[in-house]
């Protein structure tokens, strides 16, 4: 092998039939303790993501957990023959109550106001029925729809707004941060509920209000936590290198200090959910929520609390949906957090 | 950095038990002390000010006026030991008894002169407008109130000891309105000594009733003490009251049953656990819950379907089972326990019930309401909002009323909540199409509701016109007698019930857990809800 | 610290204090535009209200009662009630009110700071095992649970059936009154910062410098402790602020349900029945804490971690 590389075209040969054999080198001392990195085939940043994902349990058990929560909130009210707003005050506060699990004490209907006696002897309220005799097991799962709703809006404006906003001044600094920490001042010191009802008298409720009043004050937070992320890492060798590369500003923000912070921001977002549901429920008390008698999970909870005294389940079925879904988003959301992270590909 | 850290550590406790010594002045209770839990705390405990339930409490408790009333709602003659009236009803000479502020200084005709002219001449005073002719009536009141500076109010301190009271007009009810805390004395020379820090602080009030403000903590606690110098003060029979503000009522249920609270008001959801326990009552309040339609909306200006949705609410299972906390069907435009009529029976009494079918009778009825308005208006399907406020109890009986109506084939019920200050608002621009709404008594007459309804009314907020209505009142307002009066008043909500503008759905009641061993609690549907005076607790 | 730190705290505090005056202008302008007055709405006519706002100067021009209000607020007038306790100076009534909030919130601060911050680093030095679910599902717990239903339950348990504390606030016993709700609110800061400890430290132990340390022989406890621990605490620092004056200011709920007379409730009354000047008092001192502490932040910043400049011109 005594062929001189002159070339590119030589190099590509030569590289073409070489390759590295553990022979190629021997370690005196000790030989055991010595291991080869494997040859890796290039792969895509998005392949590297999935991969990453798919290797962690807890994100895809989260996945599927979240996934059947959403099919069973759109299938479970259709196949029930409840509505969610028939009220019926012969049927109201009966307790949990599941065919084939009636051994159980938690589900065999006794503890409620009215009882499964006489004429509702064969009826069967999964998760008992409310104040005003509906059944919850339709309504949790219509809340759950609802409430998956305003959280995954709730993420997509933390994104968008939250953390575009905290991207920006935290990156460029200067006089631009000036103004915008300035205006994200402002902005906060006007209590959501005087927002809330003036907007009340511009808009009316549903899906769209709570958009509206999302966008208008819960990116704060996330504003606030990206920008000091952004200050932490935008001094560091590798930001430099990209400047002195001639990188823009946007490019830089979005290529190499997004990727960086993006683990800490999708923790914080996924953290932000039950504070969007529990706005929502807020919401709807002030008028600009889901209209009644159409519900919400935090809706639902803050009527069962109110009952919490006398009849516990209406609160405790509730929260442990929600408690269930925050696990799984949590789950979901450290996997992604492992996945985006460029630092910790574990190969 | 660690001294930094050390350094926020340590400041942070140091602010932390700062703010744990502060506020620590209230006094020690030991004696035969009553502990109520109530929601809300005292607004104004100045007399001339004060506007809601629970500063007339208060005010009640530690002045006294010309008259009060006993635990039936009977008035009974309080500071006044006795009054005249001329033969035309016009003057009323009241005569005091020998009573004493808590500084010394004696209880003469001057404090009331003084507190009247100084509430009437103030625009800040709410209630001022209770001398005039939608009150009391008395002689130059409606022109002071509307800006005439130079009159002053038909009153006389004859002597220390006689006050009297020139109307303007003859009012029933004049001498029931004298136990409201607007028309109580404020002692001129000691007001004027505090300034505008009067009734601020527990420190700036006096008393002249059965007990005297010790502490007041403001938004957690109150304290009174007996009143040594009240004029009765013989029978008053425990040492003080403990007042603790707790706006959950959950809260102060599980304080009930750990035995340090003894009063307390339950909501509709505690009932159920509460309702088996001998501490639970349960008492009427003045305040009466109401649908108003709006006539700006083309479809509601229908008497059948107004008529129709009137009918098709089964307010029976809406007390029953959804309110649950002592609330009363109520189907008229005048609630019960508010006046008493000359024959000495209550106005709900003599008066026919309205819109009180139970629910297959109401909803065949209704229907055949709603068959007639389809055919009239032309229309099959009609949606309609419904604009409440999301508390208690107006959120849930809200909820019943939509789904109530929604029995009616073809009438779709909008829910619109909006806040109590939104829902005002909203009425009063006339921005709704039916409103639940409320209105509590001003004084124990059925006018106080009926008026309401007259054209112009600034309260008719769905622009009911009715001349025949209109015409009646005017009738029972010149009426000669009361018997006439009364029947004339009678009629005048018939005319309404047939027209329903508004239509009655329930009256309020109060669900409490009083402790076995406490009696005395006394409560009124008008004027002061709550009066303490006769408070007893065995030991 | 140097003259330029120096001079930037002293141009921060300027800006400060200018934005401050834009957000009482915003704030005054704002409530203005609410519907209902701070009156007994029911029961008032136009006339009245008319009457009334004459008598309080709220039938001037915004503009003039706004500059009325603002040359009495730097005299330290704040102005009176109308609604929440008539007539009553506000400073009066916030006053009182500021030193139970803030115990409580610094309380609550600095309980959910140390257990979350303990429950952080033994998830993230155990990661993906049963020690790292545990402390996961604790905070998840932290966060879904509503405070005001944890609330109650240790009401339930701890003044009814194992009756050791009060059940109510009490003025005069503020310690023992407080611990329930103290605990109650430091749920959700656990929550929130184990969880941030947790990705901090995950980040941290990953760095080069840690690798380095370790490289070099350090001991593992010295490792975490002097080197981990300070360095993932930093950022920590950016989400306690905002966490320590939302607190501080009261929590509506915690204090309707143990009845402490709080600020959260004051505010959120004071909305409710439109007590504008109550509205404006209370708002204006969160938005000085918050300010101030945002500032304190962005120097501490500066001072804990030379790498981060702020504010000037470092566009380089």
């Amino acid at each position: 092998m005594a062929k001189l590389i002159k070339n590119q075209k030589d190099l590509d040969e030569f590289l073409q039939d070489y390759h590295y054999m553990p022979q190629d080198y021997e370690l005196i001392d000790i030989p055991t303790r010595f291991e080869f990195d494997e040859d890796v085939p290039a792969s895509s940043f998005l392949h590297d993501v999935w991969t990453q994902f798919k290797s962690n349990k807890g994100a895809i058990v989260g996945g599927i957990i979240i996934l059947i929560f959403i099919v069973i909130s759109f299938v479970a009210p259709m196949t029930s023959h409840y509505s969610f707003d028939a009220v019926d005050t012969a049927q109201q506060s009966m307790a949990p109550r599941i065919p084939g699990l009636t051994w159980m004490s938690w589900f065999n209907g006794e503890g409620g106001i009215r009882q499964y006696t006489g004429d509702l002897a064969n009826v069967y309220h999964y998760f008992g029925t409310d104040v005003l005799g509906r059944d919850l097991w339709v309504r949790c799962w219509e809340g759950c729809r609802i409430s998956l709703f305003v959280a995954g809006t709730a993420v997509l404006v933390n994104v968008f707004i939250g953390i575009l906003y905290g991207m920006i001044s935290g990156y460029f600094g200067g006089w631009v941060d000036s103004i915008m920490q300035r205006f994200q001042e402002i902005v906060n010191s006007i209590p959501t509920l005087v927002i809330l009802t003036l907007l009340l008298l511009i808009m009316k409720p549903g899906l769209y209000t709570i958009i509206v009043a999302l966008i208008l004050t819960e990116w704060i937070g996330m504003a606030r936590i990206t920008r000091a992320q952004v200050l932490k890492i935008k001094e560091l060798e590798f930001i430099l290198a990209s400047k002195t590369l001639g990188a823009s500003g946007f490019f830089i923000i979005f290529k190499n200090v997004l990727p960086n912070i993006f683990g800490q921001i999708i923790i914080m977002a996924m953290f932000s959910i039950p504070n969007a549901i529990f706005y929502e429920a807020f919401l709807a008390m002030v008028g600009l929520g889901i209209p009644a008698p159409q519900a919400s999970l935090g809706s639902l909870i803050n009527d069962g609390f109110k009952t919490i005294l006398v009849t516990p389940y209406q609160v405790v079925i509730p929260v442990v949906i929600l408690g269930i879904l925050m696990l799984s988003f949590n789950l979901l959301a450290d996997g992604l957090r492992d996945a985006f992270d460029p630092k910790m590909k574990e190969m | 950095m660690k001294k930094f850290l050390s350094l926020a550590c340590s400041s942070m406790m140091l602010i932390s038990l700062v703010g744990c010594g502060s506020g620590t002045d209230t006094k020690k209770s030991d004696g035969n002390y009553v502990t109520l839990a109530k929601e809300n705390d005292v607004i104004s405990m100045d007399s001339r000010y004060a506007t809601d339930g629970m500063s007339f409490e208060m005010i009640a408790a530690t002045v006294e006026g010309l008259e009060t009333m006993d635990k039936d709602g009977n008035i009974v003659p309080a500071l006044a030991e006795s009054y005249d009236v001329s033969d035309d009803g016009l003057i009323y000479t009241f005569h005091l008894r020998d009573a004493e502020w808590s500084n010394g200084t004696p209880v003469t005709a001057a404090d009331f002169t003084y507190a009247w002219n100084a509430t009437i001449k103030n625009p800040a005073a709410e209630y001022a407008y209770l001398f005039g002719s939608d009150g009391a009536c008395i002689k130059n009141a409606d022109e002071i109130l509307a800006g005439d500076t130079d009159l002053d109010l038909a009153i006389a301190a004859k002597d220390e000891k006689t006050f009297e009271v020139t109307l303007a007009k003859q009012c029933p009810y004049f001498v029931s309105l004298m136990s409201f805390p607007v028309f109580y004395p404020v002692n001129e020379a000691y007001a004027t000594e505090q300034g505008d820090q009067y009734g601020l602080t527990a420190d700036n009030l006096i008393a002249n009733g059965p007990y005297k403000l010790v502490s007041w903590s403001k938004g957690n606690k109150l304290v009174l003490e007996k009143n040594d110098s009240y004029w009765d003060a013989e029978n008053v029979k425990v040492d003080g009251i403990n007042v603790n503000i707790v706006p959950e009522a959950s809260t102060s249920a599980l304080d009930f049953e750990s035995g340090n609270t003894d009063f307390t008001k339950l909501n509709s959801t505690l009932v159920d656990k509460y309702k088996d326990n001998e501490a639970y009552t349960t008492v009427l309040e003045g305040y009466l819950w109401y649908l108003q339609y709006n006539y700006d909306n083309k479809y509601l200006q229908n008497e059948n379907l107004r008529k129709a949705i009137s009918t098709v609410i089964d307010r029976e299972d809406l007390v029953e089972n959804v309110l649950k906390d002592g609330s009363i069907v109520c189907g008229g435009f005048v609630p019960e326990a508010l006046a008493t009529g000359p024959d000495g029976k209550d106005y709900r009494e003599s008066a026919p019930e309205y819109f009180n079918m139970l629910a297959e009778d109401g909803l065949k009825a209704a229907q055949e309401y709603w068959d007639k308005a389809k055919q009239e208006l032309g229309v099959n399907e009609i949606t309609l909002s419904l604009l409440y406020e999301p508390s208690d109890p107006s959120k849930p009986a809200a909820e019943f009323i939509q789904s109530q109506i929604q029995q009616l084939d073809g009438i779709t019920v909008e829910m619109v909540s909006q806040e109590k200050e939104n829902r005002i608002e909203k009425q009063k621009a006339g921005d709704f199409d039916m409103v639940l709404t409320r209105w509590g008594p001003d004084y124990a007459d059925p006018t106080t509701y009926l008026n309401l309804m007259l054209t112009g009314n600034s309260y008719n907020y769905g622009k009911y016109s009715s001349k025949e209505y209109d015409a009646k009142m005017a009738e029972a307002a010149n009426a000669k007698s009361d018997e006439e009066r009364w029947q004339k008043l009678q009629e005048a909500e018939a005319i309404l019930m047939n027209d329903v503008p508004v239509v009655g759905v329930f009256q309020v009641g109060g669900a409490s857990l009083i402790n076995k061993n406490v009696t005395g609690i006394e409560n009124h549907a008008v004027g002061v809800p709550y009066i303490y005076k006769n408070l007893e607790k065995k030991e | 610290m140097d003259k330029s730190t120096i001079k930037y705290i002293l141009k921060r505090l300027l800006i400060a204090a200018a934005t401050l005056f834009v957000i009482v202008f915003v704030l005054f302008m704002i409530l203005k535009l609410m519907p209902g007055t701070p009156f007994n709405d029911e029961k008032l006519t136009e006339a009245q209200k008319a009457a009334i706002y004459a008598a309080y100067g709220l039938d001037k021009p915004e503009l003039e009662q706004f500059y009325i209000y603002i040359t009495n607020m730097l005299k330290g007038d704040f102005g009176i009630s109308y609604a929440i306790q008539r007539n009553m100076s506000v400073a009066g009534l916030v006053a009182p009110r500021i030193g139970i909030s803030f115990s409580l919130g610094i309380g609550a601060t600095l309980i959910g700071t140390i257990i979350g911050i303990l429950l952080g680093i033994a998830a993230a030095l155990n990661r993906n095992t049963i020690w790292d679910s545990i402390a996961t599902i604790f905070a998840v717990i932290g966060v879904s649970i509503p405070s005001f239903v944890f609330c109650l339950l240790l009401l339930i348990a701890f003044g009814v059936k194992w009756p050791v504390l009060p059940v109510l606030y009490n003025a005069s016993d503020p310690i023992r009154s407080s611990i329930i709700p103290m605990v109650a609110l430091s749920m959700g800061v656990i929550a929130n910062v184990a969880r941030f400890t947790r990705s901090e430290m995950i980040e941290v132990l990953g760095s080069e410098y840690i690798q380095l340390a370790e490289a070099k022989g350090i001991s593992y406890k010295h490792l975490i402790l002097h080197h981990a621990i300070r360095n993932c605490l930093i950022p920590m620092i950016t989400v306690l602020g905002p966490i320590i004056v939302g607190l501080m200011t009261g929590s509506m709920v915690i204090e309707k349900i143990c009845g402490i007379p709080g600020l959260g409730s004051l505010l959120v009354k004071a909305i409710e029945v439109r007590d504008y000047n109550v509205i404006l008092a209370v708002s204006f001192l969160y938005s000085v804490m918050y300010i101030v502490v945002m500032l304190v932040i962005d120097i501490l910043y500066g001072i804990i971690d030379p790498r981060i400049r702020l504010g000037k011109g470092d566009r380089s």
